[in-house]
């Protein structure tokens, strides 16, 4: 069968179809697909690229999301709030520097929602710290500066008292709230630099904490007034989270604000 | 050295399009679909032979085909097509490829391998995948079916 059917094809292969440029047509074939093929692979390296950075991303913010570590701030802090002490200040370091990020800085968890509430906003620019102190600046709402909140604390005798502008022999008589006794020192008879303070003191210790908000000075009365009230001033000042943003070796002495009232 | 390549690939191509288009049209009865399934064959042959993945282009090229042809015309009956232009075709060529389809797709393209292509066995077991038992029953069971269908179709025509 297998001679005969060797034969037999051949009969039926008969009018069979001239080749053409069929030689031609396979070689642009082969061109095109291996194009194809270059670009699935580029396609599949750009995927797999793209698949990594956004793995390396989706990690990178679950990781960084994640929530530091925290300890409590003792007894008069409300419950569910808790503090996360500021990162330690080397010693001597007293120069000025870029103020800690909101995550991290205690002061600004106290004065933020305040300022806020005032429709302004702490401009990120231009907070600085150092050695003991801190200082934000405030802006309004069209970006104009509203002053600054500066908050420091210093080491103080046993013996230290609240000073009297009027009388620097006198002490003041202080008012007491948890644990704490704090003066307010508002003076904004001067259009041109009204300035609200409060010194703070915890009764067990000897560290004061001195708060000032100052308006922007040289713009008039109204819009040179201070970003938060008197009280509000007072609030921050007798806020144990103040208190406890600060490292306890940390005290303002090398490029302290100047205050109003000053602590001596 | 690509030079020479593309050049032993030009000639490979050229010599074996025709056979190729050949058994590509018993496979599948019609000569557009033949063509159609050669050239891109051969341009897969082509183009891996460049990546040098191919081991041996004929049995590279046949099996592939084969493989085309297969997965393309998966039906059992049979719809012959002439080339456009072509001359009458004859009455006992119809019949053959008519019976040829018959079979199964393996069956047939062991008939093909072995008796068009002049394959022997171990290679037409290797284009197919296939062990050389397997090719020897295929070819038998063809052979004998074939000649069946041929003997019946003949009866008919007689008739």
């Amino acid at each position: 069968m297998s001679a005969p059917l060797n034969r037999l094809l051949e009969h039926v292969l008969e009018g069979e179809p001239p080749l053409g440029d069929e030689v031609d047509a396979v070689f642009r074939r082969a061109a095109r697909l291996r194009r194809r093929r270059t670009q699935a692979v580029l396609l599949a390296g750009a995927g797999t690229a793209g698949l990594i950075v956004v793995l390396g991303y989706v990690l990178t913010a679950t990781l960084l999301d994640a929530p530091p570590a925290t300890i409590s701030s003792g007894p008069s802090t409300p419950a569910g709030v808790a503090a996360v002490p500021p990162p330690p200040v080397p010693s001597g370091a007293s120069a000025p520097g870029p103020a800690p990020g909101p995550a991290s800085d205690g002061v600004l968890k106290v004065i933020g929602p305040l300022v806020k509430g005032r429709e302004l906003r702490v401009e990120p620019a231009s907070q600085r710290k150092g050695d003991g102190w801190r200082e934000y600046g405030l802006t309004d709402a069209q970006g104009r500066s509203r002053g600054t909140v500066q908050v420091a604390v210093f080491d103080v005798r046993r013996k230290w008292c609240f000073p009297v502008a009027a009388d620097p022999e006198a002490c003041a008589r202080a008012d007491r709230a948890s644990g704490l006794e704090f003066v307010r020192y508002d003076d904004v008879s001067d259009p041109d630099r009204q300035v609200r303070q409060t010194l703070a003191r915890r009764l067990d210790g000897d560290r004061v904490l001195a708060v000032q908000v100052a308006g922007e000075p040289g713009v008039g009365a109204r819009r040179g007034k201070p970003g938060l009230t008197g009280a509000q001033v007072e609030q921050v000042a007798t806020d144990e989270r103040v208190f406890d943003a600060f490292d306890v070796d940390e005290n303002c002495d090398d490029g302290c604000p100047a205050f109003r009232t000053p602590v001596k | 050295m690509s030079g020479d390549n593309d050049t032993a690939l030009r000639e490979f191509v050229t010599s074996r399009l025709p056979q190729l288009r050949r058994s590509a049209f018993l496979m599948c009865g019609d000569w557009r679909m033949a063509t159609e399934l050669t050239r891109a064959t051969l341009a897969r042959t082509v183009a891996d032979s460049r990546r040098g993945v191919v081991a041996d282009a004929d049995v590279y090229a046949y099996a592939d085909l084969m493989e085309a042809c297969r997965r393309r015309n998966r039906r059992r009956e049979h719809v012959f097509v002439a080339s456009p232009g072509a001359a009458g075709v004859e009455a006992e060529s119809i019949l053959l490829l008519d019976a040829l389809h018959k079979l199964t797709p393996r069956c047939r393209a062991v008939l093909v391998l072995r008796h068009w292509d002049g394959f022997d066995v171990p290679a037409t077991g290797a284009m197919l995948d296939l062990d050389e038992e397997q090719v020897a029953a295929y070819e038998k069971a063809g052979l004998a079916a074939l000649e069946k269908l041929l003997g019946e179709s003949e009866a008919a025509m007689a008739g």
